[in-house]
């Protein structure tokens, strides 16, 4: 019997998300695996349609009014159920907010083996390899689920770009009775104040990590008046208030894409990586050769930035002038 | 409330990495430890909302003897009893048998709110917190941005959904709350918490305390060793000192990369 891998998708505003496809491109990639997508909702039928598209043998759609809006008391008793009938050997989703919410509870519930944000999946020896990142991203390390299964493995965001099957894979929709479920009180849900910085319109955005500090972070600022950039940060800085929380660069913050990104002090960590990623030229500055934003760079410098900033403000301004 | 937060020691952010000589994993040796950051942020929510409800804060902590100084710390910055999970045996384990042994330690406390960090800064499983509420059977919430007792004997957390959405909601008590960092000022120990720290409470309790077995606690993922990320072959490393690489490099973004 082939092995068989169960994809959770994930929906927003009646859209499936990007997160999800990726995690459909990377079941498909195991030789001989037969792939079974998931979405759950109320009234998910054009998502799950969508999904379908996506291949797999079959789409199922869970359906219950209690799924209207996502918890992960639904989630986690709706999915626990129907692996419990279709026995996964593994079972993947992408590394989403939502994802970090529910899935280690859903691991747990199923007594299963779980591998957060991983970055690349083989088969080796009858077990999933995962690749995944660890101390704040400046290491990368193997691992394999230990037991038969069911092995539960996120997916980080944008490690397995979606590339479409060109198969559609059947549709069956199943009822279950959730009516014993206790959800959470949802209040509202809203969009995170955005502030008076837009950061998507500019060309040039240098931006300063923890490793600038605090005191000291004002370099971050003669670099951008230098350059004619835009000034954003990684979450410590805002974090620790030493730039407004609205200059935050990330899955927290904004998402930039321009054409040259200036990252000073900045280690690397994949929530900051994913919202500069699309940048056209990259300039990494740490003094840690190992740090993780080096493997984004374009161009690296290695070196104490509080030395290599003042040097290139100047040489920007010699620049200017010649 | 009864309040319990949950801390790691983890080694310090700056610190130089070096890894073991068979691969497995860092060399720890001369390495500085310290509380994980989101942690760090998880004892003062825990203390705040102790401050805003009344009750009490215990922490605990699992690992070696290097974890009596985060809960040292915490006690310090004003916990009032500490609870140490005191095992050599699991720093490679997963997040699904940490949370299965630390449930088992604080299990017949009563605690009505746990807190702990939404991820490590080393292993980094975004997943204890949750696992753990399972194993409690408690409600939980990740990546929390703030909290506040409701009437009802519910907490009213705000925390991060996908595409900078930020979700309110009430959840019911006993609740496992997985707090991001950022969400508040986390306080120095005082002079004083930091001498009356040593005459708390603290428990200690081994895994055979526990009742578990070697194999009750056998790791679910196993690690095939650590290695420094291979550079991707784009990135082009500018030498010289500092004057020489900024000439380069503003040169490179001139004429070679057109962004400038």
């Amino acid at each position: 019997m082939a092995n068989r891998i169960l994809v959770i998708a994930e929906h927003r505003d009646g859209n499936l998300k990007l997160i999800s496809k990726e995690a459909m491109t990377m079941a498909h990639g195991l030789d001989g695996w037969e792939v079974v997508s998931v979405v759950l909702g109320s009234g998910v039928d054009a998502i799950a349609a969508d999904l379908a598209t996506w291949g797999g043998t079959r789409t199922i759609a869970i359906e219950s009014p209690k799924l209207a809006q996502y918890t992960p008391e639904a989630y986690v008793a709706a999915l626990s159920e129907l692996i419990e009938d279709l026995k996964p050997t593994a079972i993947v989703t992408g590394h989403s907010y939502q994802a970090i919410d529910f899935f280690p509870r859903l691991a747990a519930a199923v007594d299963g083996a779980l591998i957060p944000d991983v970055t690349s999946v083989a088969e080796v020896d009858g077990k999933l390899r995962c690749a995944r990142k660890v101390i704040n991203g400046k290491l990368e390390t193997h691992c394999d689920p230990v037991g038969d299964g069911p092995w539960l493995i996120s997916l980080q965001q944008g490690a397995f770009p979606a590339q479409s099957p060109g198969a559609t894979a059947d549709v069956e929709t199943r009822n279950p009775d959730l009516s014993q479920v206790v959800t959470r009180e949802i209040v509202s849900i809203e969009a995170a104040e955005a502030g008076e910085v837009d950061l998507t319109a500019a060309d040039i955005i240098v931006a300063g990590g923890r490793g600038v500090g605090g005191e000291k972070f004002k370099v971050v600022f003669d670099l951008a008046d230098a350059m004619g950039a835009a000034v954003g940060a990684s979450r410590p800085p805002c974090d620790s208030e030493w730039v407004e929380h609205e200059r935050q660069i990330g899955s927290s913050g904004q998402v930039v894409a321009p054409k040259l990104y200036v990252a000073v002090g900045i280690s690397g960590a994949i929530q900051h990586l994913v919202g500069m990623r699309g940048s056209q030229c990259i300039v990494a500055i740490n003094k840690d050769p190992n740090a993780a934003i080096f493997q984004e760079a374009t161009y690296g410098i290695v070196g104490d930035l509080h030395e290599v900033v003042p040097a290139l403000i100047e040489a920007v301004n010699e620049a200017k002038e010649s | 409330m009864k309040i319990l937060c949950c801390v790691k020691q983890v080694p310090e952010k700056d610190a130089r990495l070096r890894i073991a000589e068979d691969g497995s994993w860092i060399q720890e040796e001369g390495l500085s430890f310290a509380i994980s950051e989101c942690d760090r942020y998880g004892v003062e929510a825990a203390l705040r909302l102790k401050e805003s409800t009344g009750g009490d804060v215990t922490v605990v902590s699992l690992g070696g003897d290097r974890a009596t100084k985060g809960i040292k710390e915490a006690l310090a910055m004003g916990a009032d009893r500490a609870i140490h999970v005191n095992t050599d045996d699991l720093m490679m384990a997963d997040a699904l048998t940490i949370a299965k042994v630390l449930a088992a330690a604080v299990k017949d406390e009563g605690f009505d709110v746990v807190v702990a960090g939404q991820q490590s800064d080393d292993l980094g499983y975004n997943a204890v917190g949750p696992a753990l509420a399972h194993h409690l059977n408690m409600s939980h919430v990740q990546i929390v941005l703030s909290l506040e007792a409701v009437d009802g004997g519910k907490l009213r957390v705000r925390h991060e959904l996908d595409n900078n959405l930020i979700e309110t909601v009430d959840v019911p008590t006993p609740v496992v709350l997985g707090v991001q960092t950022g969400i508040n000022d986390v306080r120095y120990a005082s002079l004083k918490g930091i001498m009356g720290a040593a005459s708390k409470p603290q428990v200690k309790k081994t895994l055979e305390d526990l009742g578990f077995s070697a194999a009750d606690v056998a790791s679910r993922v196993q690690m095939q060793g650590v290695a420094f990320p291979e550079r991707s072959s784009q990135a082009e490393m500018i030498e010289g000192d500092p004057a020489q690489a900024a000439r380069t490099l503003v040169m490179k973004l001139k004429t070679e990369a057109k962004v400038l």
